[in-house]
């Protein structure tokens, strides 16, 4: 359809449109175009095409998470997000900042490190991921523990809806209750409300020192208890992670113990130091062995843990996300490790313990069969927690819903859905319910 | 009203729970704005969700309004019937269902108090952080419905950050579980727009909130400066110096005068502004801050610094801030109150800005805010026994609105819409905004019969505007 290639052309410009590029394509289905808008109006025309030509549209920013979702009902046109990648606004004594969907949290670190700040979101491959992407896949890590998602760091939202109108929400300041709260929809919604192109962010001050340590457990139950008597205290933690031994040695933590628990710590030095004693003390009484982590490699353990469970090979991993009671999480690492056992796979394993998030990858052969995600499913079910297949092989995938039962509050989502996005143009399929 | 109404409402909860009578409904014909009034046709007092969703069932039969209510401490008109209908006071479903503290969590009904529930849990160590100044009175359902702040919102987040889960009954009568204990989330993050949506999506019947576990160490300071531009400069100081407080509270002049007149606070008679700030958290953290502050604060030109030696001296230095507006009943006859958020580094040039305003229309202006998110509540005074004082206040009022969004703000920190707000909403939001939140009221109240002339700005909406309010201005009215 040449007339509408020019129509897109249009729009973004030669330079920025691509025709049937496979290497862009989702869950095997390649677009039948890429565009990559440099604005927002941009933004906002080729949605308004995309409607008037009923094109299925799928957003992406930095693809570090294009695996999420149900295999797409179309894919049309591809809008690449990247090309918005400007700093609208930071003033570092309001502890905000305005971007454009397309920044990539890598750069933001380095806008706001100048000043001290950062923005506590450490999901996998953070550097890469755009700030869009987080908010439409609501993705977090470790830091979670102390700072929540982005649902609780996001002031104001610029999206562009399905019929290409452009919409706010929320607003520049940390108080404001002006009306609903109409960002918080678009958080983990997988774009399917609509396009985020902007958004504020709440800032944080960068503690001053940080301090890691990881201590080697005799069980998942030794640790989930060890954990709860350091969250049932005053303690301030950056972070509380479950991860399993075999992870561990992979990050270069050389644990012989089946599980180790990290914790890490950021104050002023005095408090880091006060509260890493009494987190050793602990930690020492639930027989637990301090493993070498030196301080300079810190960092690069902590991004480690975010990335421990990304998919391996793609044909040949699985990976979940399961949502538990904090005290549930052994229960949940059992499960894991018995279907684990059961067929012969390699397991990674993370769990955010404050927060009730068990984040795993399963790595070897059989995975085509969809019993072990329906039993998994079930058990978790049972302990009233949720189970969400983050990336699957080809085989297996289309035989899953991936998001498992949204329950009785289904028919507001999907009448929501309706309203927003009536003709079922963004990201058609690959949201909760085939939404 | 329509007596067979009144009768089936009888049937569903007991001749006790059903107030029809004229003057016994008036009692509920406003919240602490007491210049929008409308009393409800009949007042329901539902002890269970099963009653809640059939009052609604019925009020969508007969095409009634339905307004939740929970202690009415609201500031905007919110939980008042300006088009009649069935007022359901919530306060008799007030039990706390379950504490689970190792998952640091509770299961309240929304009529419980906000401090009952850390009253309840504060001998184990624990707390529920949103504080509004109302918490001794307001319901944590009224706090969901209104996202309410409080002073300790600039560290711990608002009541949103706070509620995980909601069991609601919607516009259709539908009772629905919209997130829950467990965290992760599938679906889309309806419990974030329930809450601040004002009673206009649905009733909430149960809460799922967080509880924190209690900071090891507080400390509380109070310095007094020269004027409020030095204790906004010393307030922007702090934040960039990387401390983030649990609170920072300032007062000017005029109120500190009446607070002192009122219930003693201990504040230097010199002082033009007054600066709380109170750290928390791991004790060796807060020694360290304490001391960062207190010399941030003499370097601002501060002409004291008081830090609280005990609880009981803490209390004190709190009960002047929780108590500043209803202390200054005893130094103006009525007033109006605003609530209004800027960037927190313009909070000197909105000062100079309210002062110009107050100024020009011939206004006392009195602002006791909360510095370090921004928001800020002028308190503008007037007398309405003198003709044009009424009109004036409110000119003032809108004019100190348009001024914060202006620089960046919003039409409301903390409070929420109501009928107050609904037509200042425009202001920050295009047509288009609107209608994506118009939108989302259609998924849960199609009728349009949850809280009606509330949060949409609404032609014609019937509503009664006088230069009411108390006489003199009610002790206990709280920002």
């Amino acid at each position: 359809m040449p007339a509408l290639e020019t129509a897109l052309r249009g729009i973004v410009g030669a330079d920025h449109l691509l025709s049937g590029p496979a290497a862009w394509s989702v869950d095997g289905l390649g677009p039948r175009w890429v565009a990559a808008p440099g604005t927002e109006e941009e933004v906002s025309r080729l949605l308004g095409l995309a409607a008037a030509e009923r094109l299925a549209v799928i957003p992406v920013g930095g693809r570090t998470k294009l695996g999420w979702g149900n295999p797409p009902r179309g894919a049309d046109l591809v809008i690449d997000l990247r090309r918005l990648d400007r700093v609208v606004e930071y003033e570092p004594d309001d502890l905000t900042v305005t971007l454009e969907a397309g920044v990539r949290l890598g750069a933001l670190a380095r806008v706001l490190e100048g000043h001290g700040q950062f923005v506590p979101l450490d999901p996998p491959l953070a550097p890469r991921a755009t700030v869009g992407g987080i908010i439409a896949t609501d993705a977090s890590g470790p830091w979670r523990h102390r700072y929540g998602t982005v649902r609780d760091l996001l002031l104001g939202l610029t999206t562009v809806a399905a019929d290409g109108t452009v919409t706010k929400g929320g607003g520049r300041v940390v108080k404001n209750v002006s009306g609903y709260d109409m960002p918080k929809l678009h958080v983990g919604a997988l774009g399917s409300l609509g396009i985020v192109t902007a958004a504020t962010l709440r800032v944080h001050p960068r503690p001053g020192a940080e301090g890691a340590w990881v201590f080697g457990m005799a069980s998942a139950e030794v640790l989930l208890e060890a954990a709860l008597r350091l969250l049932d205290s005053p303690l301030v933690l950056d972070r509380l992670e479950l991860v399993n031994g075999p992870t561990l040695s992979r990050l270069e933590v050389d644990c012989p113990h089946p599980v180790g628990l990290a914790v890490g710590i950021g104050s002023v030095p005095e408090a880091v130091r006060a509260q890493g004693e009494t987190v050793r003390a602990v930690c020492r009484e639930a027989g637990g062995a301090l493993l070498g982590l030196p301080a300079a490699r810190a960092a690069a353990f902590w991004a480690g843990v975010s990335d421990a469970t990304l998919p391996g090979p793609p044909e040949g991993s699985l990976t979940l996300r399961v949502g538990l009671l904090g005290t549930d999480l052994a229960r949940g690492f059992r499960l894991l490790e018995a279907a684990a056992r059961e067929r012969g796979l390699a397991l990674a394993v993370t769990a955010t313990l404050g927060v009730g998030t068990l984040r795993a990858r399963l790595v070897g052969e059989g995975l085509a069969d969809e019993r072990l995600v329906t039993r998994l499913r079930e058990a978790v079910a049972g302990l009233g927690g949720v189970l969400v297949v983050e990336h699957a092989p080809s085989a297996l995938k289309p035989r899953l819903d991936v998001w498992g039962d949204v329950g009785p509050a289904f028919p507001l989502v999907r009448r929501l859905k309706a309203e927003f996005d009536p003709l079922g143009l963004l990201n058609p399929g690959r949201f909760v319910g085939g939404l | 009203m329509d007596p067979r109404i009144v009768r089936e409402l009888t049937r569903l909860l007991g001749p006790d729970a059903v107030l029809a009578a004229p003057d016994e409904c008036l009692v509920y014909e406003c919240d602490m704005l007491t210049h929008y009034r409308g009393a409800p046709d009949v007042v329901a007092f539902p002890t269970t969700t099963a009653q809640v969703a059939a009052i609604i069932r019925l009020c969508l039969a007969e095409g009634l309004p339905v307004i939740p209510r929970g202690s009415g401490t609201g500031l905007i008109g919110g939980a008042m019937a300006p088009r009649g209908g069935v007022l359901l006071a919530l306060n008799r479903m007030d039990r706390l269902l379950e504490v689970d503290l190792p998952n640091r969590l509770a299961v309240v009904e929304p009529g419980l108090i906000n401090l009952w529930l850390t009253r309840a849990v504060e001998g184990r160590g624990y707390l529920f952080a949103p504080d509004p100044s109302s918490q001794m009175v307001s319901t944590i359902g009224g706090n969901a419905a209104t996202n309410a702040g409080g002073a300790h919102c600039l560290k711990y987040g608002i009541t949103v950050n706070h509620v995980l889960g909601l069991e609601v009954v919607t516009g259709e009568g539908e009772v629905v579980w919209l997130g829950g204990k467990v965290r992760e989330r599938v679906g889309y993050d309806l419990t974030g727009v329930v809450v601040g949506s004002e009673g206009t999506l649905g009733v909430i019947t149960k809460l799922v909130v967080r509880l924190l576990h209690a900071p090891e160490a507080v400390k509380t300071a109070l310095a007094t400066f020269p004027g409020v531009e030095e204790a906004s400069a010393a307030v922007s100081a702090i934040i960039a110096r990387g401390i983030v407080p649990a609170a920072l509270e300032l007062m000017d002049e005029p109120v500190i005068r009446a607070v002192e007149a009122g219930i003693k606070a201990g504040y230097p008679a010199d002082a033009k502004a007054v600066l709380l700030v109170e750290l928390d958290g791991p004790r060796a953290e807060v020694e360290v801050q304490a001391e960062a502050v207190g010399e941030i604060c003499r370097a601002h030109g501060a002409l004291s610094l008081r830090v609280a030696r005990d609880e009981a001296e803490r209390a004190l230095l709190w009960k002047g801030r929780k108590e500043a507006a209803g202390a200054f009943g005893r130094i103006t006859h009525n007033y109006v109150l605003q609530d209004a958020v800027v960037p927190r580094s313009r909070l000197p040039a909105i000062m100079r800005e309210i002062g110009a305003i107050a100024a020009r229309h011939r206004l006392l202006v009195a602002n006791v805010f909360h510095a370090g998110d921004g928001n800020l509540h002028p308190l503008i005074c007037y007398d309405e026994r003198v003709p044009g004082e009424f009109e004036r206040a409110l000119a003032a009022s809108e004019a100190i609105l348009t001024a914060c969004i202006a620089m960046g703000g919003t039409v409301t920190g903390e409070h929420g819409v109501g009928m107050d707000k609904a037509g200042s909403l425009p202001l920050l939001f295009s047509a288009a905004d609107l209608e994506a939140m118009a939108r989302v009221r259609r998924v849960f109240d199609p009728r349009g019969l949850m809280n009606p002339a509330k949060i949409f700005p609404v032609a014609g909406a019937c509503r009664e505007v006088g230069p009411g309010g108390g006489r003199p201005v009610p002790e206990g009215l709280w920002v």
